[in-house]
């Protein structure tokens, strides 16, 4: 996620936006990149200054990128705010004069003000309450009925991801190890360690039958990886070859791919 | 598993915290009860009161701000409101203990794990270090970290995430208490940590039949282990019953609301139904139902006058006037 946001160089690979290399982006070609990819983080605090009026923060998010007047910036403040629910007149507060729910929007707002194509959301509703979490949920999902806009959801939280992705990949020390539409991957997860996410997930169901697959051990480092399959040493499954030989992807259903020998 | 005599009960309990804001009333007339080998879950939004419950049962309220109004806090039938903090001193730890969210703020950074369990078997214990020190390898031991002798020299910042709150655990059950709280002990913790964490707070709540109050506002680790559930709003417990019942037919809307608020996993849902707006600040509180600006079913008598609490079920009770009507089994 931070290789995407161009914070951190890759070691090797490439990170493609409409087919070009971000990471060769200069000059302009990079402003351009900075306004086609937002970000908003877990804590919307990272994304505001304290000190600004939500208008200031709002208008600035999209000055730095483009160049726009005075009064199209405030044009286009006004309707971001109106776009993620919030009153004309917050535009005129201070950041602590809302709640964490609100504090999301305007984190939102200002992802949204000039216009990207994508929005990287890092754990974006999981330091909210259960009862505001839904409303920023559905504002994701309306924003995105609304205007041409991919999100990359990072989240641990499975009901989340069930409810906002169209398309799931599951990372374990920095691998994905499988990746499949979000129906297919909940109606069927093949590899162990995704079997393992799906059993330690508590359903809000006292009914809910007790998969008790509870794995052993701790994660480990992902500076010094296992190798072989980096999970074989937490894998109930593990065979002689998973120490040995990295698997690879295959894909075992329309479009669902699964790193794992067992396949 | 089955329920035992009451060993904690609050009754009508009151603490405010004086702020530069105003008087916070935190805790605003909670009445609950836990009994042996029974945990309840106090579930609500951020800010609506559960810590500061859970520390007006030690007595750990902030200071000076934190003070206990009114009310009483019954500790097998004894009451710990009139208490000084001498004798509050030989409660915590022995008869009732608490476990945080953030492990960090629970062990000392400075001292082995060894020490600080050793210093806390002391308070209760009497005998030479040796002796502790293996009863410490054995509450280590029975909290499942693996090769407890060597885990008994690390420093905290040696251990994981999970295996610190495991020895904060340990430390908290060492007494072994009656009654255990846990402030959302497994927050912080991956969720694969999370269920081998709360599947040994179960086991030794089996072995001990302690009373537990666990708060946290998961509805999955409420529905996993939880027998009774007490569901906060703004200060006071606007519904409580057995977890099976709030889940199947919740009465109060409040609760009706959350529920139907939750993403589920074991199902697609093309749109979830939000509450509007929020909780209201706990120094300006409406004089009816707290819900009330919310609630969908709100009329005049909910803006005039705070509900009283209706049974509606074996256990189960709710603080709304939509519950006076039905039927009270
Ligand atoms: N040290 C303090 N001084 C003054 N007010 C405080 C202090 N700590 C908490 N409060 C206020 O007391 C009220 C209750 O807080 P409490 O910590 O009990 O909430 P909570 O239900 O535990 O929330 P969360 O789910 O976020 O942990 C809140 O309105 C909070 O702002
Ligand atoms: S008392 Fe009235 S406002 Fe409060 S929850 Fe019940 S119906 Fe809603
Ligand atoms: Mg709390």
């Amino acid at each position: 996620m931070k290789l995407l946001l161009r914070l951190e160089q890759p070691t090797s690979g490439r990170v493609l936006l409409d087919g070009r290399d971000v990471f060769t982006l200069d000059g302009t070609a990079f402003r351009e990149y900075r306004t086609k990819v937002q970000a908003v983080f877990q804590d919307p605090w990272s994304s505001l200054n304290p000190r600004m009026r939500v208008r200031d923060t709002i208008a600035e998010a999209l000055v730095v990128n483009r160049p726009v007047s005075a009064a199209q910036a405030q044009a286009r403040v006004d309707e971001v705010l109106q776009q993620v629910g919030l009153a004309p007149d917050a535009g005129g507060r201070y950041p602590h004069e809302f709640s964490g729910g609100q504090r999301q929007r305007i984190a939102l707002a200002s992802a949204l003000a000039s216009s990207p194509e994508l929005i990287v959301l890092d754990e974006p509703v999981s330091a909210l309450d259960v009862s505001i979490r839904a409303q920023v949920m559905n504002l994701l999902k309306d924003l995105q009925a609304q205007q041409p806009l991919a999100y990359l959801l990072v989240a641990h939280n499975l009901a989340t991801v069930r409810y906002i992705a169209h398309r799931t990949a599951v990372m374990y020390l920095g691998k994905i190890v499988e990746y499949a539409p979000t129906a297919s991957l909940f109606r069927a997860p093949r590899h162990p360690y995704t079997k393992a996410l799906f059993a330690a997930a508590l359903p809000a169901n006292p009914d809910a039958p007790r998969e008790d697959f509870v794995l052993a051990g701790e994660v480990p480092s992902p500076i010094d990886p296992p190798t072989g399959c980096a999970f074989h040493p937490r894998c109930p499954f593990a065979m002689a070859d998973c120490a040995r030989v990295a698997p690879v992807a295959r894909e075992v259903d329309a479009g669902h791919l699964v790193s794992c020998h067992l396949y | 598993m089955s329920a035992g005599p009451v060993l904690l009960e609050l009754r009508d309990l009151h603490a405010h915290l004086s702020t530069r804001w105003g008087v916070v009333r935190a805790v605003d007339g909670v009445s609950l009860t836990v009994r042996e080998g029974e945990t309840l879950g106090l579930v609500g939004e951020s800010g609506c009161g559960k810590t500061m419950t859970a520390l007006s049962i030690l007595r750990l309220l902030p200071q000076p701000a934190g003070r206990i109004v009114a009310g009483q806090i019954l500790l097998e039938g004894e009451d710990l409101v009139p208490k000084s903090e001498r004798q509050m001193r030989r409660i915590r730890g022995r008869r009732i203990s608490m476990i945080l969210q953030d492990p960090q703020t629970s062990l000392n950074p400075v001292f082995s794990v060894g020490n600080q369990l050793v210093e806390a078997l002391r308070v209760h214990r009497a005998g030479p270090r040796r002796r502790l020190r293996a009863l410490a390898q054995e509450a280590l031991r029975q909290v499942r970290v693996a090769a407890p002798a060597q885990r008994l020299r690390d420093f905290p910042h040696q251990m994981s995430g999970g295996m610190k709150q495991r020895v904060v655990g340990a430390i908290a059950v060492s007494g072994p208490p009656r009654v255990l709280i846990a402030d959302e002990p497994t927050t912080a913790l991956d969720v694969t940590i999370q269920l081998q964490y709360l599947t040994l707070l179960e086991e030794i709540q089996e072995r001990t039949r302690l009373a537990m109050l666990f708060i946290t506002h998961d509805f999955g680790i409420v529905a996993r282990i939880c027998d009774r559930v007490a569901v906060m709003y703004a200060g006071r417990i606007v519904e409580s019953g057995p977890t099976r019942e709030l889940f199947a037919a919740p009465r109060h809307p409040y609760t009706q609301a959350l529920m139907a608020a939750v993403p589920r996993m074991d199902e697609s849902v093309e749109r979830l139904p939000a509450i509007d707006g929020q909780p209201p600040a706990l120094q300006r509180l409406p004089p009816g139902c707290r819900f009330a600006p919310r609630c969908r079913h709100a009329d005049d008598r909910c803006q005039r006058e705070y509900p009283a609490v209706f049974a509606v079920g074996r256990e189960h009770e709710a603080a709304c006037w939509r519950a006076e009507s039905s039927p009270s089994r």
